[in-house]
């Protein structure tokens, strides 16, 4: 794994802000949660001293919409659109997260075949970098730099017209399947691609330097919410946040799903893991996550895209024309839904914010008994009231950006 | 890749927890986890023997409600309580233990990992878990208005506990 | 040039100008939300409504957009509240239309329940292009009204808890429900 290479000059590394104080009184300050950047799901309580906070107290589940008690009672094949609707910014990977932890409750995760996982993985690393840079834009539209903002929304915009040739809706397609995806990439799409990348990494460069040299951009992220790296094992902070502090975890190399052991990627890690090192982790992941995507269409070999398996796949259109059995099966899925053996599995996906994680428990049947989903973003958010204090209520925005918290993914 | 070895080798847990008079130690693994079982008094000295043991990455803790809708509710280990650690690489390693409804309490671990804070909150919440010890035990993903613990199996899905509604209810008159 | 007279009631004038210059307030709380923003660059201004404000003080049009939870509906009861009349709402979403997806324990069944809704758009979420149905749909009905009837405040709040009992106010609580009695 290598480290970024920082453009820092050698400066004071501030940790406590020196700030005024308003004479010893603290005054309760409530943001959101209808807030332009909150996005009507968190709600901050801040306690102040002049610009100083004294505490503050993170509040979420404004968005909790009962996803577990809804996955319960759900076939596991429907459950697949709820959880699309967890980490809305990259609602394909949360499917792949899901999708994976069913075919090992169900054994068949060696028997996916390998162009699903290819797509899989462009589709997955394409969303990746979609979420990237709408959290990068966010936080640079609120440190007032919104040049930068358009051009990552520009690039988004365009990025999303590619995942919607690829998988069908703009947000919530029902693309990614149990035992594979629903269907192959688009003839054009790889030339589409080609078209894109060069100007993605454009638009990289350029906000490198837009922010990244920026004076003030630097000034208002180094030293801002400092986080070491015992502490971010302890308070289970995963993903980019995690190894902006310098903690080398990523699920895509410890425990590699999807064949990602055949791609050759860097994990970058930060050094002080302030507000600079979660804005250059995430830089550097975008273009990581090209290259991945970029390799991925090299390796693409023909074949099918879904498992022939008709206990959990519907079968395809032309068999269940002509044979009985498959209409039978057919029949069988979409009213009860496939069925899975009692057993009980963790399955691990590096998301967007990190570790996420699906435990689900079966006691052999077509409901689970238990569908956990480990949130990254829950555990993120949980940081975020322990390290506001001693910083400036002007910092608060940028760092909840930063950390990335989606409401849907957070409060479930 | 201590922490691999240092489960294989649970029998120092298992002196430690004999010595303290909760023997039951029960090991395996299901795919993605290696998991422990103990007794509920021994689960605060596990978690530290599992702290000590390198585990020092937090992920995840939750509760399994086992009721199924024929039996007892009062049925033993109706409830299985889960912390998942990180332990090197991928290798996560779940702490287990089971409670029957009237004795839903632990003591918290959020010293030895301040993350399960909210984790904690969130057992409590939904499922009515007493965290004992706990720095600030509120709820966290539903208001404090309401009333039970509805990821729990006797929790009806559909019994909802509005806080506001508007008199007359929709100009097209539905509802 | 000639000198043209063209006689019309006043309800009509009113109306005309208002559903050329209707101010929205969008109120995201989830999924919908990154759909909604997509909707920028269809360019509701030429319809009149302009770039969303950032108070509902300043709004006639409250988008809801996403689902509303039971925990999140006092909020959004308040925020319409500080609108002045005469305002509309569209529920962006089939969550905000009727809880969606979402029929259980958390989600409040459809934005009607906390605020009266006027346009419904479908969709999980919907595209873009929908909203910009919506706004027109909203047009048609703000134009075709006589603007005496127009205020669309017709719920009143019933409170059936109070909300965050542990800071009660010492004074006595302010009466909600300024909306006309239908």
């Amino acid at each position: 794994m290598a480290p970024i290479k920082h453009r820092r000059k050698e400066r004071a590394h501030r940790l406590v802000l020196d700030l005024p104080s308003a004479g010893g009184d603290s005054l309760g300050l409530v943001l959101g949660p209808s807030h332009p950047v909150l996005r009507g799901s968190t709600r901050i309580v801040l306690e102040v001293e002049g610009e100083a906070i004294r505490a503050a107290d993170v509040q979420v589940g404004l968005l909790h919409r009962g996803f577990e008690k809804e996955a319960e009672s759900s076939p596991y094949d429907q459950t697949l659109l709820l959880v699309e609707r967890l980490n809305y910014v990259s609602p394909l990977l949360n499917a792949a997260g899901y999708a994976l932890a069913v075919e090992r409750l169900l054994g068949v995760q060696a028997d996916i075949p390998l162009r699903a996982l290819r797509l899989r993985v462009i589709v997955g690393e394409l969303s990746r970098i979609g979420d990237h840079l709408t959290c990068l834009g966010a936080t640079a539209l609120s440190l007032g730099a919104s040049n930068a903002f358009y051009l990552m929304m520009d690039a988004r915009a365009r990025l999303w017209r590619l995942l919607e040739a690829a998988a069908g809706p703009r947000l919530g397609a029902p693309y990614i399947r149990l035992g594979g995806v629903a269907r192959d990439l688009p003839d054009d799409w790889v030339s589409a691609f080609r078209a894109f990348s060069p100007g993605l990494r454009r638009i990289v460069w350029r906000v490198d330097r837009l922010l990244g040299e920026n004076p003030m951009f630097r000034e208002r992220t180094r030293g801002i919410c400092a986080i070491d790296a015992a502490t971010a094992r302890g308070w289970g902070l995963t993903g980019p946040v995690a190894r902006a502090s310098g903690v080398a975890c990523d699920v895509r190399k410890d425990a590699p799903y999807f064949a990602y052991d055949d791609y050759d990627f860097d994990v970058p890690l930060g050094e002080h893991g302030d507000n600079w090192d979660r804005y250059a982790v995430r830089m550097e992941e975008l273009r990581q996550s090209l290259r991945i995507v970029e390799q991925a269409i090299g390796r693409l070999s023909p074949g099918p895209v879904l498992l022939d398996d008709p206990t959990f796949v519907p079968p395809a259109l032309e068999v269940r024309q002509t044979q009985v059995w498959a209409q039978a099966a057919l029949q069988s899925l979409a009213t009860q839904g496939p069925f899975v053996p009692a057993g009980e599995v963790y399955s691990a996906t590096e998301a967007a914010n990190g570790e996420l994680g699906f435990f689900i428990v079966s006691k052999g049947g077509t409901r689970p008994v238990k569908c956990r989903v480990r949130a990254p973003s829950f555990a993120n958010a949980a940081m975020l009231s322990h390290i506001l204090p001693t910083h400036a209520v002007s910092d608060v925005v940028p760092t909840y950006c930063l950390f990335n918290v989606v409401g849907g993914e957070c409060d479930r | 890749m201590t922490v691999a070895v240092a489960l294989h080798d649970w029998s120092s847990l298992q002196a430690l927890l004999r010595d303290q008079g909760h023997p039951a130690v029960a090991t395996g693994s299901s795919p993605g986890l290696v998991w422990i079982e103990v007794a509920r008094g021994a689960w605060l000295t596990s978690a530290a023997w599992l702290h000590r043991e390198g585990c020092a990455t937090f992920i995840d803790l939750t509760v399994t409600d086992l009721w199924l809708p024929n039996t007892s509710p009062r049925a033993p280990g109706r409830f299985v309580v889960q912390l998942v650690l990180a332990a090197g690489g991928g290798t996560r390693v779940a702490l287990r233990t089971r409670l029957r409804a009237s004795e839903l309490a632990l003591p918290s671990v959020t010293s030895l990992w301040p993350g399960a804070n909210w984790f904690e909150r969130e057992a409590f919440d939904l499922y009515g878990l007493r965290v004992t010890e706990h720095p600030d035990l509120r709820r966290i993903l539903l208001y404090a208005e309401f009333m039970g613990h509805p990821l729990r199996k006797d929790y009806e899905k559909q019994r909802r506990q509005p806080l506001v509604r508007v008199g007359p209810l929709s100009k097209l008159g539905q509802g | 040039m000639q000198l043209e007279i063209h006689t019309t009631r006043v309800d009509a004038v009113v109306a005309w100008a208002r559903k050329h210059s209707v101010e929205q307030y969008p109120f995201l709380s989830a999924c919908c939300g990154v759909e909604f923003m997509a909707t920028v660059g269809h360019g509701s201004s030429r319809f009149g409504f302009a770039l969303p404000k950032a108070s509902p003080r300043q709004a006639d049009l409250l988008v809801v957009v996403g689902t509303i939870t039971e925990r999140q509906a006092p909020a959004l009861r308040r925020v319409y509240e500080q609108m002045g009349d005469p305002k509309w709402v569209i529920a962006f979403g089939a969550c905000a239309a009727s809880g969606g997806l979402y029929q259980n324990y958390a989600v409040v069944p459809g934005a009607d329940q906390v605020v009266p809704v006027d346009v419904y758009v479908p969709g999980c979420p919907p595209r873009p292009e929908q909203f910009l149905w919506a706004l027109k749909e909203l047009r048609t009905r703000i134009g075709g009204q006589p603007a005496q009837e127009m205020p669309a405040a017709t719920g009143s709040l019933v409170r059936i808890r109070p909300h965050l009992p542990q800071r009660k106010p010492k004074a006595p609580p302010r009466k909600r429900g300024k909306g006309k009695p239908a």
